[in-house]
């Protein structure tokens, strides 16, 4: 319970860094989507049947943040989640043990990630002020390459870390198991 | 190939999407105030602390980019000082002038209104520039749909959503923002309305009105909140509908809403 609620605090934490701190930062006006590259990262070797309830509260600290609709960010959340979780499963099970091929899959999740989080952002604004011509044109999908460039550099300075984060807590529960 | 194992059973599934449904209609119909009101009165603080960190790292991060321009620019002022000191002594007369011409123009006088000053603690995260976020809220006597300012007279935006310490603003470049406004010198009457991620537009124009390029837009004062005579930005480009009953003209905010930082909320007169 304590330790859900401090992962609970550090996805509050995680939310406003992404969503007020970077934002002075992107004078292109996105932000990088810092909270999803860190999700799919954990969410690729977890079992989402346990941890889908930590999507929710991802998606409504975003949705408070963003001033938009609220349960646009739970339901992108849940679908990325779900399709890394899908694909992660079925087709790149045996890549977890070389770091590298999982490195390359997890890019293809963020890119994939990057983009059906876009799309559903989109369809959520175009839903508030009936307008889909902005996603559709070069401008958008402009911003959208760039989203998946800033993605996939933070996925490169975090993948290792969270490796070194996870092993140390895993490590340490099996020590303390025995 | 595939695994007999589900991510989820059919009755978690069935949760979540009546879960997500609920939370749709509710959002939709504004039945979360409540849980908004909530939750910023306990994010607030995180709120300021990291858009304001965020602001001054980035702030010494320009300047150190800016170094390498220091000497030419240095050099630049110096030469502009001298021009300034000439032009310094004919200013006095020419702030009487523009008193005069204020009034004459029918621009807002700047002393007239209840201002109450707020910080810029947060913006859009989607990066389309549609609303701020300020540091003053219900405590303070803010309202919804009051106009909000900054120092000359500019208007910036209208007060969207009221919270018991903050608030926030939506800016006139947003779809749903719509202002009755007119043309300064040609006294033509039309609605500023934002355009997704594309500017303002100035729309509705009599066809037999005058638009021209350069000519200052401000407020017209019809309708409740607004008072008349607050500056809106320039007129950019001009344009006839597709229909030709109408014009319409782009128009350039005075003021760059990424960059702004202190607003006034007009409270009343």
């Amino acid at each position: 319970m304590i330790r859900e609620s401090i992962i609970i605090f550090l996805i509050f934490l995680l939310a406003f860094f992404q969503n007020s701190f970077f934002l002075n930062f992107f004078s292109d006006s996105f932000v990088p989507d810092i909270i999803l590259v860190i999700m799919i990262v954990w969410f690729s070797q977890r079992n989402l049947q346990k941890k889908w309830f930590r999507m929710v509260w991802v998606g409504f600290f975003l949705d408070m943040l963003s001033g938009g609709l609220v349960g646009l960010n739970i339901f992108s959340f849940l679908m990325i989640t779900l399709m890394v979780s899908f694909l992660s499963e079925r087709f790149f099970a045996n890549q977890k043990n070389d770091s590298l091929s999982e490195f390359f899959v997890l890019s293809i999740f963020v890119i994939l990630g990057t983009v059906l989080n876009s799309l559903i952002a989109e369809i959520g604004i175009w839903g508030m002020q009936k307008n889909l011509l902005y996603t559709f044109n070069f401008i958008g999908i402009k911003k959208i390459g760039l989203k998946i460039f800033y993605n996939f550099i933070f996925l490169i300075l975090v993948y290792w870390p969270i490796k070194r984060i996870d092993a140390f807590f895993h490590f340490r529960k099996r020590v303390l198991d025995k | 190939m595939f695994s007999r194992n589900k991510i989820f059973s059919k009755k978690k599934f069935s949760f979540i999407v009546i879960f997500l449904g609920l939370i749709f209609f509710l959002s939709f119909n504004r039945f979360l105030r409540p849980v908004e009101n909530f939750f910023w009165n306990i994010a607030l603080p995180f709120q300021k602390i990291f858009y304001i960190s965020g602001q001054k790292i980035e702030g010494e991060v320009s300047f150190l980019k800016s170094i390498s321009q220091l000497k030419i620019e240095n050099e630049k002022l110096l030469k502009e000082n001298q021009a300034l000191s000439v032009q310094n002594s004919f200013l006095l007369d020419q702030k009487k002038e523009n008193d005069l011409l204020r009034q004459q123009l029918d621009l807002a006088p700047r002393k007239e209104y209840h201002l109450e000053a707020g910080f810029v603690i947060g913006k859009d995260p989607r990066g389309l520039e549609n609303w701020i976020m300020i540091d003053k809220g219900e405590k303070n006597g803010i309202e919804k749909g009051m106009p909000v300012i900054v120092s000359d007279g500019i208007l910036i935006g209208t007060v969207k959503d009221v919270y018991k310490n903050s608030s926030s603003v939506l800016l006139l470049s947003d779809a749903g923002s719509l202002i009755n406004v007119k043309n300064i010198q040609t006294k033509a009457k039309g609605i500023l309305k934002g355009e997704y991620n594309l500017g303002i537009i100035m729309d509705l124009v009599d066809h037999a009105e005058v638009l021209n390029v350069g000519d200052e837009v401000v407020t017209s004062g019809l309708g409740e909140s607004i008072p008349r005579g607050l500056l809106v930005g320039k007129i950019q480009e001009v344009y006839e509908t597709s229909d030709r009953l109408f014009w319409q003209a782009v128009i350039i905010p005075q003021i760059k809403y990424s960059q702004l930082e202190v607003v006034f909320v007009i409270k009343n007169k």
